[in-house]
């Protein structure tokens, strides 16, 4: 892929300075390119401004910050965990299963759910009756 | 390259193991978790509040959440702890600028070295100064963007997942980011 300085830019803004670790697609490239003045330049503006982004500080956290944290919830409950997926997962976790070995058994467990949860066929009171009351009106025909 | 990766692979394995403990109720697995990645996500937060008070505050909300609702992470969506966590504490900040709009610019940035001479601390404090509110100045998604990939180093992968956007609109608003930064500092950059 032919890229312009224009392109050249824009990768530069996304990649960074470092042209040799540019993703494969457009590597061979930027390393073309680099041979030229004007891609030097702007190699070394993007390392300049890289510099100066760097130098923006982050203040430490106070002492003891995740003890704070930890001593905060010391006391809350936990609302539970709820849900058959839930359920599942923690005792799952409890083997620290694979994701293929998770899902194979997810399915299993779900297939036997949907399997016990489907309604047996019943007779109900009213068929009864109806019944009842077709033998007494049209006792004829028996 | 690859000690890193099984590193990251343990790493996300043992935080889902934490977390069902989390989900049990056991306290100690929830110790663990914000031992090991508290700093990390205040960094995160610090970087959108830009306050010490704040982004603890912040931290502390995510985490009391997680613990007082561990049914908000499901592992069966196959996201990594630290992808869905940076995700609630990058909402939690947005909901918090959201609420105290508008943004104040920072005047001073504290943080210097004590071995500085006088001159180049001031110095150094102005381009503190510069740095912060050209990056304040970022429209909200490109500050995102900005702080995941430059400053956290996450791929542009995972970034685009914590932000839900596509990989091609997350590098859009990187690259922009860093184009409006590079124009918008354009006299420090020339200085360095």
């Amino acid at each position: 892929m032919k890229i312009n300085q224009k392109d050249f830019a824009r990768y530069l803004a996304l990649y960074g300075p470092a042209v040799e670790q540019w993703p494969d697609s457009v590597r061979a490239e930027g390393l073309r390119m680099r041979q030229h003045p004007e891609a030097a330049a702007l190699i070394g503006q993007q390392s300049r401004l890289e510099t100066l982004l760097r130098n923006y500080p982050v203040e430490p956290p106070r002492a003891g910050f995740a003890e704070r944290i930890i001593a905060a919830t010391k006391y809350a409950t936990p609302s539970p965990v709820s849900g058959f997926g839930a359920w599942l997962h923690a005792a799952l976790a409890e083997f620290m299963l694979p994701r293929p070995a998770f899902a194979l058994a997810s399915l299993l467990a779900l297939g036997f759910v949907i399997g016990l949860s489907a309604p047996a066929p019943t007779v109900s009171g009213d068929d009864d009756l109806s019944l009842q009351t077709y033998l007494e009106n049209d006792g004829a025909v028996l | 390259m690859q000690p890193q990766r099984v590193a990251n692979d343990w790493s996300y394995q043992e935080d889902a193991w934490l977390l069902a403990r989390v989900q049990k109720g056991e306290h100690d697995a929830f110790e663990t978790l914000v031992r090991r990645h508290s700093s990390r996500f205040y960094r995160v937060a610090y970087r959108f509040m830009r306050n010490r008070a704040g982004s603890e505050d912040i931290v502390q909300e995510a985490f009391v959440k997680l613990w007082e609702r561990p049914g908000m992470w499901q592992a069966e969506k196959n996201v990594a702890f630290t992808t869905w966590f940076h995700r609630v504490v990058v909402n939690l900040c947005l909901d918090h600028h959201k609420k105290k709009r508008p943004l104040p610019l920072i005047d001073e940035v504290q943080i210097m070295d004590e071995r500085q001479s006088q001159e180049e601390d001031l110095l150094e404090n102005e381009r503190q100064s510069l740095v912060a509110r050209a990056i304040a100045l970022l429209p909200e998604r490109q500050r995102v963007a900005l702080n995941l990939c430059f400053y956290e180093g996450l791929s542009n992968e995972e970034a685009a997942r914590i932000m839900g956007v596509r990989l091609k609109a997350l590098q859009s608003l990187l690259m922009r980011a860093k184009l409006a930064l590079k124009d918008n500092l354009k006299e420090e950059v020339e200085a360095l």
